[in-house]
């Protein structure tokens, strides 16, 4: 996990955006915020993802970004749409390049920002009555689209900061 | 003196006559023709090059084509910056016409994007703009505009219809007056001299003391290296649309008037020529 999990909490303040570095994948910071997880592939057997999270200085949220990638060989942006989760494939088919896209160079994926506010609003306006951890909630919901699904073990986590 | 309007139209408007010639080792049935075409500045490469295509393919056999793409010197040129960037950029003091060579082989897979479709590209230039108004309103005025309204910039931009593009796009550039401008300038500074594709920060339009931030003082704040001191000749250009404001320019003003259809102010830091 990152270490940028803890002191990422979703804020409108304008101290905290101020403090964190924009979102730049060639930028200092690509250690050890990466986790791997291995799911199976459709026709080519077992695919290894690589997931990153971010912060978008644009956008104030999160970004999920990813490597997705089988006997060594990176995947291409139509394998990647194919690979995701059956609940969220009517949504990608309206707009697939408004959700998945790929960014040049490095052959990493990611999620689109925009709606993220969007869906995690109502989570904020509950975290003026209990404490909300903003990254595993988010991830909660953007994961399991792409293949990153968190364990329940984590739910209890929600709720402390 | 111009009107600030004749700016939008003038920076819409500009082009850069090309030469497309196409790669040596591409195979052909007979001798490939050089084609010349006039490039929109605002556009993408990709957007505009069907004629180009359409050209070379009359000598080719359809086995011999795959994607096509492009390079200057050597260079891949990335079809989803625009092209007025590419050219100041890679190409800003050598003889015009810019000479771009077409291949249809050996995509560079780790340089470029590929392009299927238009599709890719409204969605990176649709991208851009929610992006930028992320930056400029917290997202509001794009999340107030519908669909058709996202539609029209893309269509505006894609049939070079600049009366269309603008109805919407002026809403993009509107703000609150008692905030004196947005929120943050979308801005994007590429080196070519650097690993680093580009600088992006959050930069404010006005000091919290109320002082109106200019390009210079942008440049100070995030890439000090482009402003050469008083004594010592000038050492980079700071380009943007293919000319050099001055360094006293408003940002807010450059963010209303140079910005690209996609909303980003795109600026070009390059080696000065030295005569």
């Amino acid at each position: 996990r990152s270490n940028r999990d803890q002191d990422e909490q979703g804020t409108r303040s304008d101290q905290h955006q101020e403090r964190t570095s924009p979102l730049f994948l060639y930028d200092d910071d690509e250690d050890g915020g990466s986790v791997c997880c291995i799911q199976e592939g459709s026709s080519s057997g077992v695919v290894l993802n690589e997931y990153h999270i971010l912060y978008s200085c644009s956008y104030l949220t999160p970004v999920l970004y990813f490597r997705a990638s089988t006997l060594g060989m990176s995947l291409c942006l139509e394998d990647v749409w194919d690979s995701v989760h059956p609940n969220s494939r009517r949504r990608l088919q309206n707009g697939p390049w408004d959700i998945i896209t790929q960014q040049v160079g490095q052959s990493f994926f990611v999620l689109q920002p925009c709606s993220t506010k969007v869906f995690m609003k109502p989570v904020l306006v509950c975290h003026y009555q209990r404490q909300v951890n903003y990254i595993v909630t988010w991830l909660s919901v953007v994961g399991p689209i792409v293949g990153f699904d968190i364990p329940l073990s984590y739910s209890p986590l929600t709720q402390k900061c | 003196m111009a009107d600030d309007k004749d700016v939008l139209r003038d920076v819409w408007f500009g082009r850069i006559p090309t030469c497309f010639t196409l790669y040596q080792d591409e195979i052909t049935e007979r001798e490939a023709e050089p084609f010349y075409l006039l490039l929109p500045r605002v556009s993408y490469l990709t957007l505009v090059t069907d004629k180009v295509k359409k050209h070379f393919l009359k000598v080719m056999k359809a086995e011999d084509v795959e994607e096509m793409w492009f390079d200057f010197e050597g260079t891949p040129l990335k079809w989803h910056y625009p092209i007025g960037l590419l050219f100041d950029l890679h190409a800003s003091n050598t003889a015009l016409p810019w000479s771009i060579t077409v291949h249809f082989k050996n995509f560079p897979e780790r340089d470029l994007l590929h392009c299927p479709s238009n599709s890719v590209i409204e969605a990176h230039f649709m991208s851009s703009i929610k992006e930028a108004d992320a930056l400029k309103h917290k997202s509001q005025v794009i999340n107030d505009m519908q669909k058709k309204d996202h539609k029209q910039l893309w269509m505006g931009l894609q049939n070079d219809k600049f009366d269309q593009f603008w109805a919407m796009n002026r809403k993009l550039m509107e703000y609150p007056t008692e905030e004196g401008g947005f929120r943050y300038i979308p801005f994007r500074i590429y080196l070519t001299m650097s690993d680093r594709p580009f600088i992006q920060k959050l930069f404010r339009p006005i000091s919290p003391d109320g002082h109106t931030h200019t390009l210079g003082d942008l440049l100070k704040a995030v890439y000090p290296v482009a402003i050469s001191n008083d004594d010592e000749s000038k050492r980079y250009q700071v380009v943007i649309h293919g000319i050099e404001p001055l360094l006293e320019t408003p940002l807010q003003w450059l963010s209303e008037h140079l910005s690209h259809p996609d909303n980003f102010l795109h600026i070009s830091v390059i080696p000065a020529p030295s005569d």
